[in-house]
């Protein structure tokens, strides 16, 4: 936590303290991602390459991830479907219906899902699970739930609170949860920001932003 | 000659002081925020869609061309000085133009990058010029059968292109079309998937989808992998900014060769960005005398499939234009802006908005001259906004994505609709499912279901219609080889072993 906090203040002696050997797993890292992406004959070796360091976790565990995601999308298949036929069709006989559409749709997503599904539990695909473990190694989940606790708290203090009021708090936190640690220097920073956008949209060019307790009289 | 006459008119209205301001205020904007790691064009395009609301539809155009065209330049300098592609059509550059960096030649790598797409953009520029009108006279005489195979086909292709497996692109498409569905029936009134909620009537609003989806999602994405994945380094631009008499000679006939792939393709209904770069890449590959050079760093590698990548955007769009059919999540991101103000971009676009879609076309012009030259002096100042700490870069987006989808209808309801959507993203990102797919559903669902029971009620409600007619059968069969013609392909390369992978 540390090394990264030293990694955001000074930025410089961070590059120039890391050597080529780091960079050298970076590129093969951020090439593979791009592989995953890219799905293509071209990136291949560089995946190989990269899944030598990554290959720690067990190959069973991170594959819940895709599972759960799978299952999710029949979820809504299903949903879909389940409220299509709440849709009443329409009185003409000849013409197709509101309803149809929507019943269309809903196969669809049941039927991908189920393949989905099939090839997550299997685990068939390599490259989602290569991805899936991957992803695993490298994500934390506390800062995925601050930045949405943050995100849901704005959306409720904006009205009551104020537009650039609300906005310089939620710039500063972001950046802290995002491993700043110069509250007071962000804060600054997130004030001017929300107060230069605040009269540009507000006061300029007319979109009305929720001014909050403290109004700004000019 | 009368379109002569008309892009004469266009450029009038686009040198008009207030429309040069907003081209160069769009390419300016769109190549700050395309630079920034993480953003590539339809986020780009997304993030800066509400700045454009206080603008008539022709400024606000005008202005939405520099940003697209700023985005993809932007996107390139990512690509080059971090190895971060922007987006999948990207990553040919990062394959090339990264190492150049690395060896100290990030100048040239930018140059070729940037003169290769001036060159690719200002070619296919004049090919919409003269091809948009008569594709827009055609695409008038076409059936809705037709018009909903050809939605079909881009549906097809972008989800074979995107996805690593059709299952997953297609589970993003069908939730695409499904978000399409909420709201009330054009043709019959009924409400549908709005559960009583009156905010849910007019639909959901699509750009709450697209930032919520690219910028809140890329946010949580950040947030989930700042201290475990290894932190991108910013490569130095040494000396100068620039190509030697060497590089031209070796960039020239890339840029071309780029440009005579990527139009064509990108301007076919089912073109998108991704195949044309990697298809000059492989190209460029096999042409080039110094084969050794590639994946060390080949200049050839970066100037074809730039200017691939940005005559294949340029293309496409001569669908969005003439059809209304997006073949990208950026082009997709583009038809909403289209729609927000009204504009309904297909075969009678050219007729019944003249003037609106000259302008455009002139800007497209400027734009590619003011991106040239703003571009290549101004990369040392990119190169700094590249060095901002990804806290307060992250930050800043997020302020800026909220701003945008709260001033859509000034209520905290899209707000929460967008942040709804970045979870979502953000799961599908970390599970491996494309999100250009669900855009482009959300966006078209709609258009597709017209043109769906307009056909039927032509037919009389005889579902063969798609079939016997035989333009759209074979516009269907064509999509069914987009959707499975790759996974044949993976599978018969599977039964012949890795060779041709690891030999190519």
């Amino acid at each position: 936590m540390s090394a990264r906090d030293e990694a955001v203040s000074t930025p410089g002696e961070a590059v120039s303290g890391r050597g080529e050997a780091v960079s050298g797993r970076d590129a093969a890292v951020t090439a593979r991602d791009a592989a995953v992406t890219a799905r293509n004959d071209v990136a291949s070796p560089a995946q190989d390459a990269a899944g030598a360091p990554g290959g720690a976790a067990p190959p069973e565990g991170p594959l819940w991830g895709p599972r759960v995601a799978a299952l999710l999308f029949l979820a809504a298949g299903v949903a879909v479907l389940g409220w299509a036929f709440a849709i009443p069709e329409g009185a003409i006989d000849q013409d197709v219906g509101p309803r149809a559409f929507p019943l269309l749709v809903g196969v669809g997503l049941c039927v991908a899902a189920s393949v989905a599904v099939v090839q997550a539990f299997r685990g068939s695909d390599p490259v989602q699970a290569e991805q899936a473990r991957e992803e695993a190694r490298l994500t934390e989940w506390r800062p995925v739930a601050a930045l949405l606790a943050l995100l849901v708290g704005y959306l409720f203090a904006l009205a009551p609170c104020g537009y650039w009021q609300s906005t310089a708090v939620l710039f500063a936190l972001v950046a802290r949860v995002l491993g700043s640690r110069r509250l007071l220097h962000d804060a600054l920073i997130g004030l001017v920001l929300a107060l230069a956008v605040y009269f540009l949209f507000d006061r300029l060019l007319g979109i009305h932003l929720p001014p909050g307790i403290v109004r700004l009289a000019f | 000659m009368d379109v002569l006459n008309d892009l004469m008119g266009g450029f009038g209205s686009a040198f008009s002081p207030m429309h040069l301001l907003l081209a160069f205020a769009g390419c300016t904007l769109g190549s700050l925020v395309g630079v920034l790691p993480g953003l590539g064009p339809a986020t780009t395009v997304a993030l800066l869609l509400p700045l454009t609301f206080v603008f008539d539809p022709t400024g606000a155009l005008v202005l939405f061309a520099g940003i697209y065209y700023g985005g993809m330049y932007g996107g390139s300098t990512t690509a080059i000085l971090l190895n971060v592609p922007g987006e999948t059509a990207s990553v040919p550059t990062t394959l090339e133009g990264h190492p150049m960096a690395r060896s100290g030649r990030a100048g040239a790598a930018l140059a070729t990058a940037a003169i290769g797409s001036f060159v690719a953009g200002t070619i296919s520029t004049v090919g919409i010029t003269f091809a948009g009108p008569a594709m827009a006279q055609i695409a008038e005489k076409i059936q809705p059968a037709e018009y909903f195979a050809v939605m079909i086909l881009a549906f097809a292709t972008v989800t074979a292109v995107v996805a690593d497996a059709p299952a997953r692109g297609l589970c993003s498409l069908f939730l695409g079309l499904a978000i399409g569905l909420v709201g009330i029936d054009s043709l019959t009134g009924q409400a549908r998937y709005t559960f009583g909620v009156p905010e849910l009537y007019d639909g959901i609003q699509i750009v709450a989808v697209a930032v919520g989806l690219f910028a809140i999602g890329e946010a949580l994405y950040t947030a989930a992998r700042l201290r475990r994945a290894p932190e991108e380094r910013v490569l130095p631009v040494g000396g100068r900014i620039g190509m030697s008499p060497e590089d031209w000679r070796r960039s020239w006939k890339p840029w071309l060769r780029g440009t005579a792939i990527g139009l064509p393709i990108g301007a076919l209904p089912a073109g998108g960005a991704e195949i044309p770069t990697f298809l000059s890449y492989n190209v460029e590959k096999r042409l080039s005398r110094h084969k050794k050079q590639f994946g060390k760093g080949a200049i050839e590698g970066v100037a074809g499939p730039e200017a691939a990548n940005n005559a294949a955007f340029s293309g496409v769009l001569m669908p969005l234009l003439t059809l209304g059919i997006p073949t990208s999540a950026t082009a997709g991101v583009l038809l909403i802006a289209f729609q927000m103000y009204n504009v309904q971009p297909g075969p009678q676009l050219f007729e019944t908005q003249s003037a609106l879609v000259w302008t455009l076309i002139a800007s497209l012009y400027i734009g590619n001259v003011m991106l040239l030259v703003l571009n290549l002096p101004l990369i040392p100042l990119w190169v700094k906004l590249l060095r901002l700490p990804r806290p307060l870069l992250t930050a800043g987006i997020l302020v800026f994505a909220a701003l945008g989808v709260y001033a859509l209808s000034q209520n905290a309801v899209d707000l929460g609709i967008a942040v709804l959507f970045g979870v979502l993203g953000f799961g599908m990102r970390r599970t491996g499912y494309p999100v250009a797919p669900l855009i482009l559903g959300a966006v078209l669902g709609p258009m597709a279901e017209t043109q769906f029971r307009r056909a039927l009620a032509f037919s009389e409600g005889d579902w063969t219609i798609f079939f016997t007619r035989p333009l759209s059968a074979a516009i269907l069969c064509l999509s069914l080889i987009a959707l499975v013609g790759p996974m044949a392909a993976r599978a018969i390369r599977r039964t012949r072993g890795r060779a041709p992978e690891t030999a190519g």
